[in-house]
């Protein structure tokens, strides 16, 4: 063959796995659409309206019954299995206003009314003709919802409403016909598919409302009303805020129009969200692939109790702030970039937030410290107050050393021990296991994993074996012990050096010679390579690896010099290791480093007294 | 000026009997030393031999006390045990003896310049005990008392704030619910001395027949007692200021055992300062209840004496 065809054969070559790849990923289908149309009456606290789904059957089964998410019901009343599951809202239920509903009325589809049955958060519907691999079904359903006040992702505080996961929405249907149609719990979160949404809220002309999709009409009524209507795709939830109070603000980041609702007290925290939202859309988009709309709203939700901060598509909200605080306590800035980043982790890729709750929000955690990291540093990024430096990492760290065995990463959120167990495993364990996968691995390997997996599966469910077949492809092993001792079991890992001593054995060229030995632990069940650093009195550094089979070894060496210190996992690689206190040992006793705690506490301890 | 002169005499006093002030010092180290014993041991079993313990020296590297915590919190040895048993014990006993001490601080302040008898002063200590103990558990009730106040004109603000108000309406009025706060809690510092010079100077035991005139002689010479309080407390804050801006200088300096030693001094050279400072606070306001006292009764006297002629 000429060899001036060969750039074109290979450039043809190219285009066309381009072409292939890109066909593969732009696979997307609209599972669960909705037509909605609401009316919100303020002062009752009602949303009453109707809405219209359009259900298609992307299992390899034929379906008898359809199963709708109503999970408002939660509120409902104080013996349902999410109140059940918390004491503090058990007492809240027992308050006036806190409890809520969804009320069916009417379902139908085209032949007629259909009977429907309600279990609590689940309504399952069995449908007269059975719904055949790849056809569509339009359901109409009628429903009231008594909006509760506030104490859970949705709700109202005086005047202000805020929406998530508010409509009867249809559960997902698995590719072998299983519904994950469970009910909502306390720790949940929710999963969704994918649709196109066209929403339309009237409500009292003075709301500034907002929320997911764009605003494609605005048209006043002529009863002092308005109605928004809204379209949005490539989605799975509809969200929305709304206030007589909120302040709109609009920038341009990053060529999105990024809407900011905010409540008058809380316009001061508003350079500090821009540039949150600036560093999160800047390291997201190029690290792993660009925001795929053109609209963001972040909704100041300062009301009420629990809140907190929420992801919802094209929508977060954040919790109450605090005036006065010092630019380099960067709570605010954590939470937006964490809340933001779920737009990648959750919005885009939307594993199921309920049973695998790692993939978003572990996930999410773990690029949240990246960003922090890059915008701030590694040491001190999210506290740098008066001598006080707190990174990300520390704040994973310090929760999962207290309690590192209860619960294993993978597991139905509702099984976890506690909430505690849950936060500490889904999120900081979590995010600490990715990052000892990034040492393991490097920063480039890892980042192209996580490209190549938002690439492959945005607008998909990935499940945990999908997350860890890719990385397995990408980074060229397998990583069927790392998963099944750091996801899938309780095991903890940390090494401990020992003893350290260098015995004299004689002298070789008029030098000299030590026998050296230093002692390592492994006091927990893992098994790792291990780096050991060894430095010698003369300065001489030596580092030899511990492949971490026995549960101790002890590494002897034939030196010129007495030993100095030895340190296991110089490089902190192993973020996970229990106690890094106990990583080295020296000969010399530091005396001054203990004598400056000593001071110093001495002093603070006698600033105490003084005010006494 | 009475003002002034106020602070200038109980700083002369103060130097006058500048071993009240050591002694003050040694009380406070003490028991902070005592507090620090047990925690001290496990920072040194725990870092005392560790290579990464040279990170203390540049700044509290929180990766390391994270794992501390965690380390110790978890277990249930003698140093921990005996750590909060010793916080227990030495809390008790500080509220308890500093009540004593200040009896025969303030009891020899009173008495002004003479050779410190260390018998005396220990008996004065005895004598005063209780009732000040009973001065400084009401002082702490009020603390107590201020602190839900602010927090309830936090909430107010908050209230009133989160509805109408602008951004900078809103901190302005937070700032002002600041200042209420701090100046409550500097009230109960000022009444507290107030009520210590009336159990000295009148020798009067019951709390209530000291709150009242203490009370009284504050809000009738609210101009006097208040600026003289907020001079001492301006002065406070320029020392203060001195102390954190040498304390940065020293810690630039290379991270060695000259460092932390120039540290330790400048601290408890500080601390030492402070006791005086302490004490300094105390003899300016009896100078000054002692001075309006004694033009209250020379103006007595003298429309006595207009009314005898």
């Amino acid at each position: 063959m000429n060899g001036k065809f060969r750039p074109i054969i290979f450039f043809s070559f190219i285009f066309f796995i381009a072409v292939f790849t890109s066909q593969l990923r732009a696979d997307y289908v609209p599972v669960a659409s909705y037509k909605i149309d609401v009316k919100l009456d303020v002062k009752k606290k009602l949303i009453s309206g109707q809405e219209k789904i359009y259900f298609l059957n992307t299992s390899e089964k034929s379906i008898d019954t359809l199963y709708l998410h109503l999970y408002p019901n939660a509120f409902s009343s104080d013996s349902t299995i999410f109140v059940k599951e918390s004491d503090y809202l058990k007492e809240l239920m027992k308050k006036e206003g806190y409890r809520g509903y969804l009320k069916i009325k009417k379902v139908s589809d085209k032949t007629g009314k259909i009977n429907y049955k309600v279990n609590e958060t689940v309504m399952s519907i069995p449908i007269p003709k059975s719904l055949k691999p790849g056809e569509e079904i339009e359901l109409s359903c009628e429903f009231e919802l008594k909006v509760p006040k506030i104490t859970f992702r949705m709700g109202y505080d005086e005047n202000n409403f805020l929406l998530c996961e508010w409509f009867p929405k249809m559960v997902v249907l698995e590719k072998d016909g299983t519904w994950r149609n469970f009910p909502y719990h306390y720790f949940t979160e929710y999963f969704s598919d994918f649709g196109t949404y066209d929403v339309s809220v009237t409500l009292p002309s003075k709301y500034v409302i907002d929320g997911t999709g764009y605003i494609t009409e605005e048209k006043n009524n002529p009863d002092t009303s308005k109605t928004i209507s809204f379209h949005a795709e490539k989605v799975h939830d509809f969200a929305w805020a709304a206030s007589p109070d909120f302040k709109v603000r609009r920038e341009k980041i990053n060529g999105i129009e990024v809407v900011f609702l905010l409540l008058p007290r809380d316009l001061y925290r508003l350079p500090r969200w821009i540039k949150g939202t600036q560093a999160t859309l800047e390291y997201n988009g190029s690290h792993f692939g660009k925001y795929p709309y053109e609209k963001l709203v972040i909704a100041d939700c300062n009301i009420g109790l629990g809140t907190g901060a929420a992801e919802s598509p094209m929508f977060i909200t954040m919790p109450p702030g605090m005036p006065f605080t010092p630019q380099n306590v960067r709570f605010d800035e954590w939470v937006i970039i964490h809340e933001l980043s779920h737009q990648w982790w959750y919005g885009i890729v939307a594993s199921n937030e309920a049973e695998e709750a790692w993939l978003d929000e572990g996930i999410t955690t773990y690029t949240t410290r990246k960003i922090m990291e890059k915008e701030y540093g590694k040491i001190g990024n999210v506290v740098d107050f008066c001598g006080i430096k707190i990174s990300d990492e520390n704040l994973s760290r310090f929760p999962y050393s207290a309690s590192a065995k209860i619960d294993p990463i993978v597991k139905p959120s509702w099984e976890f021990a506690s909430g505690g167990s849950y936060v500490v495993n889904v999120y900081y364990k979590t995010s600490l296991v990715l990052e000892l996968l990034e040492n393991l691995v490097g920063k480039e390997k890892m980042d192209s994993f996580l490209k190549e997996y938002y690439n492959q599966y945005q607008f998909k469910h990935p499940k945990t074996e999908d997350y860890k077949r890719l990385a397995e492809k990408v980074m060229g092993k397998s990583l069927d012990g790392f998963f099944n001792d750091w996801f899938y079991g309780t095991k903890t890992c940390d090494f401990e050096v020992r003893s350290i001593k260098s015995e004299e054995i004689g002298e070789s060229s008029k030098e000299k010679l030590y026998q050296t030995t230093v002692e390592l632990r492994r006091n927990g069940d893992i098994i790792l390579p291990v780096d050991v650093l060894i430095e010698l009195e003369n300065g001489e550094k030596i580092r030899q690896t511990w492949d971490g089979k026995e549960k101790w070894f002890r590494l002897k060496l034939e030196t010129k010099a007495k030993i100095r210190s030895a340190v296991v996992d110089p490089d902190n690689k192993i973020v996970l290791d229990l106690n890094v206190n106990n990583n080295g040992l020296s000969v010399r006793p530091h005396r001054w480093p203990v004598f400056k705690f000593f001071s110093d506490y001495l002093f603070w301890m006698e600033s105490l007294v003084q005010w006494l | 000026m009475v003002i002034w002169d106020a602070f200038r005499n109980g700083l002369i006093k103060v130097w006058e009997n500048k071993i009240l002030a050591l002694i003050l010092f040694i009380f406070k180290l003490f028991f902070a030393f005592s507090l620090l014993i047990p925690a001290y041991y496990m920072f040194n079993r725990t870092f005392y031999f560790s290579p990464s313990a040279d990170n203390f020296l540049k700044g509290y590297d929180f990766s390391l006390l994270v794992d501390f915590f965690a380390y110790w919190s978890k277990s249930i040895g003698l140093y921990r045990v005996l750590f909060l048993f010793t916080i227990l014990i030495l809390a008790i006993g500080y509220i308890f003896l500093s009540g004593g001490l200040w009896g025969g601080l303030c009891q020899n302040l009173r008495e002004g310049k003479q050779r410190f008898r260390g018998e005396k002063f220990f008996g004065d200590c005895g004598r005063f005990l209780w009732s000040f103990f009973r001065i400084f558990i009401f002082i702490c009730i009020l603390y107590v008392l201020v602190f839900i106040l602010g927090m309830l004109i936090y909430s107010l603000i908050g209230s009133i704030a989160g509805k109408e108000l602008s951004v900078t309406g809103h901190i302005l009025i937070l700032i002002i619910g600041l200042i209420i706060f701090a100046i409550l809690f500097m009230w109960v510092d000022m009444l507290g001395d107030y009520m210590r010079i009336y159990r000295i100077t009148f020798e009067e035991k019951k709390l209530r027949k000291i709150l009242k005139p203490s009370l009284r002689f504050i809000f009738t010479n609210f101009d006097k007692t208040v600026l003289l309080y907020y001079l001492l407390s301006i002065i406070l804050l320029g020392t203060l200021a001195i102390y954190f801006g040498l304390n940065k200088t020293l810690h630039l300096q290379p991270a060695n055992g000259l460092m932390v030693l120039s540290v330790f001094i400048w601290q408890q050279a500080y601390s030492l300062f402070r006791s005086f400072y302490r004490l300094v606070y105390y003899s300016s306001q009896l100078i000054l209840f002692d001075r309006i006292s004694i033009m209250d009764s020379i103006e007595k006297e003298g429309n006595l004496g207009e009314i005898g002629v």
